[in-house]
């Protein structure tokens, strides 16, 4: 007979254990990405860090100026019905004029570059070239590296992106600039550019998926809200409305983070969603074009130091927390805040996009 | 001088093989494979091959070396090699033995030319070699670590997964208490992933010899399984010797320096010979003094010892069962890790320095000894402890007695959880179609888990919500995370974990690898960096520590009759407070130490021990301490059956006084930090634990004590002291005070 204590907190105290792993997972995964997180007080930030100090000024305003209000009355969207469900879409304009680069260019630098071809150096181009081989396309009959750039003049002459980028790979380092040449090949309005914003890491829910095209000079971004965890499947299934044979995604470091994220995501809710595709990972050229004029290579630094300015915004890392906040309080204010720093960060890729391919 | 010593010799006699015609023809590409290499296969292997073959889940329980290996993997490249899609899991409890298992699968392939492309994938394979091995390996071989980390990851591994015909889990016994109960359920996530990709595997269970192989493979994996268990292999006679340092009741020189008379003995007599010893510095230290001694008298040994242990480099390890294999060692000594199947041919002669701890654990280090056509030895150094000394006197234990039980427990809410948080971030859980994975726990946990905010009930079905990686949350073992590094001039020569490094890498210890002695100059503990130097010293060092239990929190108080059982956190303290130095077993030297306590906060049970019963025990002349002492161990022996644990999961401590209650007490607590649910449910059981702990006891047929009642095999005091007649009187009191009438 239990004379102390309660029967249920049994339970009660195995759930808090897991929670307090979890976060102290979460937290040491913080960590070493440098982010921060709710469970670090603002004292220990190095001084001068203001970040996280401003970013709670923030959301406390923001959650006083939107009190007992919900999403859709601050900002105006439309509830998406999906046949995975719904969720809330935002869309907005913005002027954003994209360079790209011009197909004909495209394929004169790809083609003039021998080294793309497995088994020749600078020494073998130099050769080459002093035999008056000018393009890949007159080594189709050569002897040794004929079969090799036939193949390579395929994949050019049908402008197939996915293959060359993936060429370009195995030869040089993915930011070699050539990769990015192939991007001619596409119109501005087959460019997706594409942004996440998630709970935390690998195999956590979704937040908001925001995607933005161009079409002259404007850019429209939709944004795809999961307003509850619930809503997650209807943002992916949205997002796959953006995406056709002849898409290409725009990201940044979208490589490593959105897009396996997404596919992940795509596979626990059962979607079939293909995101294989041309895709552009602005993080590695934008490395070696700006190496040494940025302290980091941070979206938001770039946008700093490359483009101008960047109003107040909150860290990547508070996402999560603001998501939260906003989960627990029902107050549209700190969600607002995500879905703003959501758009910038797209229209700031969009920017990134256009300066490297202007050249 | 040995045979004085001989408490007994048990004569395992030679068989012949027993060989057995399979129903149908092997498939061609196999049987080139068993004819190249000569293989004709036992009745063992063919039952197992057409157990496969009619799809039937199969626990293969044959002893050491006896070719279980070969029993799974011939009917698996046979259907390998008729479905050309079709894969195999095979798991192994580490890296090294997948390793080992690779070499062999590969010989297999090239021989029988079925394409499977056998690989390796776990913590060490590089990442640019991991989508390849995704997208074609056929046969993956990992551990159940990787395992963990890699499910979230599942829609990567579709085509392996849809494929999935088998899956292997050799050296399965490991899995068994706390860990058992994790790998249990990973197997039941990984279950519920294959069903989602259409496939539905066969298992095959390779394990040790054990009391309940067919209930255990059951529990691990929720399948029916057929044993495989009448070896067909053929041996010769072998020689179990129990060797007795302490027979004249005195014992001149320690067990371990016995241990290695008997080393140099065998190698002396050309018996290539492999040793046991209980922990990483007795190995090298045996083997140190082996080569010593060599040196003087026959200095072309000298060359042929080594040692052999965790923490030496990969490539060190593999030139040692290298260098074994083709007998250009002559004698090799070990810590367990030589216990577990790595292929190092038979040896002639196995010693072991020590009972190991389970009998499951002796008979695979007696495995070891056998090359086919010899006969072999094997010989058990009782230690002084009168654990090791009542198998010297009572052989019978060993040779007659049964097996361990190996435990697995579903229904423990601490490991379920966990389990569901991770099955949850896999695919969204749905109710009822999931239930059965996770039996009779499945609703509660997510309920729980909601609470918490880390799983929430979508029309999807439960989805996790939480911000970090699950599986990062949920051990499967209890392994420590902190790693510290031992540099030598700044190379590094070997890692241990925080708890190894306070014990035998605090500043003036003797750090011993491979064969060389090594000082410590200091044990930085907020860079986890051991700095060593190369000293040729000929003494060793011991640390001495203290061990105390503080209650940090009471949780709960139950009344069972008229017994209080207590329920709450504590913290166990260990001080290392300094160490000894010793030239060979002689102390030389004490020096005090000045490192901060390692504190390890656990859950635990206690209770306190009437006045009646330490007034019985005064009146009888009897001992408390030892009494209490010797309930505590009863207590630990009977509780894995009852809370579904292994007496490895849990630890005790007892005391005539506590600072705490006050009052000679009893504590028995999870040998996991923060707690993992055997003592709390132990403190629901406690009426019952009680009842056959006094039976046991009081019944137990020995004089003093013995393995099957007070005699701990995991006691830090070495089973001192001990107290069979107060441990009944106190066990009585504390049995009838718990089964009084309660009032309920």
């Amino acid at each position: 007979m239990l004379i102390e204590g309660h029967d249920d907190q049994k339970l009660r105290r195995v759930g808090a254990r897991i929670k307090s792993r979890v976060d102290q997972a979460s937290n040491a995964a913080d960590g070493a990405r440098g982010g921060s997180s709710q469970f670090i007080p603002a004292l220990f930030y190095p001084a001068g860090n203001s970040d996280y100090a401003q970013a709670l000024t923030l959301k406390r305003a923001l959650i006083e100026k939107h009190d007992g209000k919900s999403l859709e009355e601050v900002t105006p969207g439309t509830e998406l019905v999906t046949e995975r469900g719904t969720c809330y879409r935002v869309q907005t304009e913005a002027r954003v004029g994209i360079h790209t680069i011009p197909p004909k260019q495209a394929k004169e630098r790809l083609l003039s570059d021998f080294k793309l071809l497995p088994g020749i150096r600078e020494t073998t181009e130099h050769a080459l070239k002093e035999r008056g081989y000018r393009s890949i396309a007159d080594l189709v009959e050569h002897d040794r590296f004929g079969a090799q750039a036939l193949h390579f003049l395929e994949l050019v002459e049908t402008r197939n992106s996915g293959e060359l980028i993936e060429w370009v790979g195995r030869r040089f380092p993915r930011s070699y600039p050539l990769a990015l040449q192939t991007s001619g090949f596409y119109t501005p309005d087959q460019l997706l550019f594409v942004d996440v914003e998630s709970l935390g890491l690998f195999a956590s829910p979704i937040i908001i998926i925001g995607v933005a095209a161009a079409v002259d000079e404007t850019l429209t971004v939709s944004q795809y809200v999961a307003r509850n965890v619930g809503e997650e499947p209807a943002a992916l299934a949205a997002l796959l409305s953006h995406v056709n044979a002849s898409t290409a995604l725009v990201t940044f470091n979208g490589r490593a983070f959105d897009v396996p994220f997404l596919e992940q995501r795509f596979a626990y809710y059962r979607i079939h969603g293909n995101l294989q595709r041309a895709h552009f990972d602005m993080l590695q050229f934008a490395r070696r074009r700006w190496r040494g004029l940025t302290p980091d290579f941070k979206l938001t630094s770039l946008e700093k130091h490359v483009i101008g300015a960047r109003h107040s915004d909150i860290p990547s890392a508070l996402v999560p927390e603001f998501y939260e906040t906003y989960l627990r309080t029902k107050n549209a204010g700190p969600l607002l805040a995500i879905i703003d720093h959501n758009r910038h960060d797209l229209i700031a890729l969009a920017h990134i996009f256009s300066k490297i391919c202007e050249g | 001088m040995f045979s004085r010593k001989v408490a007994h010799t048990e004569v395992l006699s030679a068989r012949d093989p027993i060989f057995a015609r399979t129903a149908d023809e092997i498939a061609p590409s196999v049987q080139a494979y068993l004819r190249k290499k000569g293989i004709r296969l036992y009745r063992h292997q063919i039952e197992a091959r057409a157990a496969l073959r009619e799809g039937k889940d199969i626990v293969i329980a044959t002893p050491t070396a006896s070719g279980k290996t070969l029993a799974f993997n011939v009917p698996i490249f046979e259907k390998l090699d008729r479905e050309h899609n079709a894969t195999a899991l095979y798991l192994y409890p580490t890296k090294a033995l997948s390793n080992d298992q690779l070499k062999a699968l590969q010989e297999l392939e090239l021989i029988s030319g079925v394409r499977v492309n056998p690989s390796v994938y776990d913590g060490d394979t590089p990442p640019h070699k991991r989508p390849k091995i995704r997208t074609s390996a056929r046969i993956v071989i990992s551990n159940p670590y990787e395992l963990h980390h890699v499910l979230p990851w599942h829609y990567k591994w579709q085509r392996f997964l849809a494929n999935l015909k088998f899956i292997v889990i050799d050296e399965a016994h490991v899995y068994r208490g706390v860990f058992g109960s994790n790998v249990a359920l990973l197997i039941r996530r990984l279950q519920r992933l294959c069903a989602y990709y259409g496939s539905e595997p066969q298992f095959v269970i390779s394990t040790a010899t054990l009391a309940n192989p067919i209930e255990f493979g059951e529990k691990l994996t929720a399948r029916s399984f057929t044993l495989i268990a009448d070896d067909g292999s053929p041996r010769e006679r072998k020689y179990f010797i129990l060797y007795n340092p302490y027979a004249d009741g005195i014992g001149k020189r320690s067990a371990h320096q016995e241990a290695k008379d008997l080393f140099l003995l065998f190698m002396r007599n050309q018996l290539q010979t492999l040793c046991f010893a209980p922990s990483r510095k007795m190995a090298e230290l045996i083997a140190l003094w082996a080569k010593n001694e060599a040196k003087e008298s026959t200095p072309l040994l000298a060359d042929r010892i080594a040692a052999y242990r965790a923490g030496y480099l990969p490539s060190t390890r593999r030139r040692i069962e290298e260098r074994l294999r083709s007998g250009s060692l002559a004698g090799v000594t070990s810590t367990n890790a030589l216990e577990l199947g790595i292929d190092i041919g038979g040896l002639d002669a196995v010693i072991m320095a020590g009972y190991p701890g389970t009998i499951i654990s002796t008979w695979q280090q007696a495995g070891r000894a056998g090359r086919g056509q010899d006969e072999s030895l094997a010989t058990l150094v009782g230690f002084h402890d009168p654990l090791d000394q009542y198998f010297m006197k009572h052989p019978s234990a060993l040779f007659g007695g049964p097996h361990e039980h190996a435990i697995i427990d579903l229904s423990n809410e601490y490991i379920t959880l966990g389990h569901v948080l991770c099955a949850a971030a896999e695919l969204p859980l749905r109710l009822p179609d999931d239930a059965a994975y996770f039996p009779g726990l499945l609703s509660e946990s997510l309920e729980e888990l909601q609470r918490q905010g880390l799983a929430e009930d979508t029309s999807n079905g439960w989805v996790y919500s939480g911000r970090g990686r699950a599986t990062e949350a949920v051990p499967l073992n209890a392994l420590s995370s902190q790693i510290f590094k031992v540099l030598c001039e700044g190379r590094l020569l070997e890692t241990l974990d925080k708890t190894r490094a306070y014990r035998e890498a605090h500043s003036g210890a003797v750090l011993l690898h491979e064969g060389e002695t090594y000082v410590v100059e200091q044990l930085d503990l907020t860079n986890r960096i051991v700095s060593v130097s190369k000293k040729n010293v000929d003494y060793h060092t011991e640390p001495m520590k203290t061990v105390d239990l503080r209650i940090v929190k009471e949780l709960e108080k139950r009344a069972h009759g008229a017994l209080v059982v207590s329920f709450g956190i504590v913290e166990v303290v260990e001080q290392y407070v300094g160490y000894k130095t010793l030239r060979y077993d002689q102390v030389v030297g004490i020096e005090s130490l000045d490192l901060p306590p390692l504190r390890f906060t656990t859950m635990a049970l206690w209770f306190m021990v009437p006045d009646e019963a330490v007034t019985h025990v005064a009146n009888e002349q009897l001992d408390i301490g030892g009494g209490l002492h010797g309930a505590e161990h009863a207590l630990i022996a009977m509780m894995p059956l009852h809370v579904m644990c292994d007496r490895w999961d849990i630890g005790g401590v007892s005391t005539t006084c506590h600072p705490d209650t006050a009052a000679p007490t009893i504590f028995i607590y999870d040998g996991f930090e923060g707690g993992i649910g055997l003592a709390e449910k132990a403190a629901e059981l406690i009426a019952e634990i009680l009842t056959v702990t006094r039976e046991l006891v009081a019944e137990c047929s020995c004089d003093v004590g013995c393995p099957a009642c007070i005699y701990s095999p995991k006691c830090g005091n070495d089973n001192k002291p001990l107290d069979k007649q107060a441990a009944i009187v106190v066990l009585e009191q504390l049995a009838n005070m718990a089964s009084a009438t309660s009032n309920r």
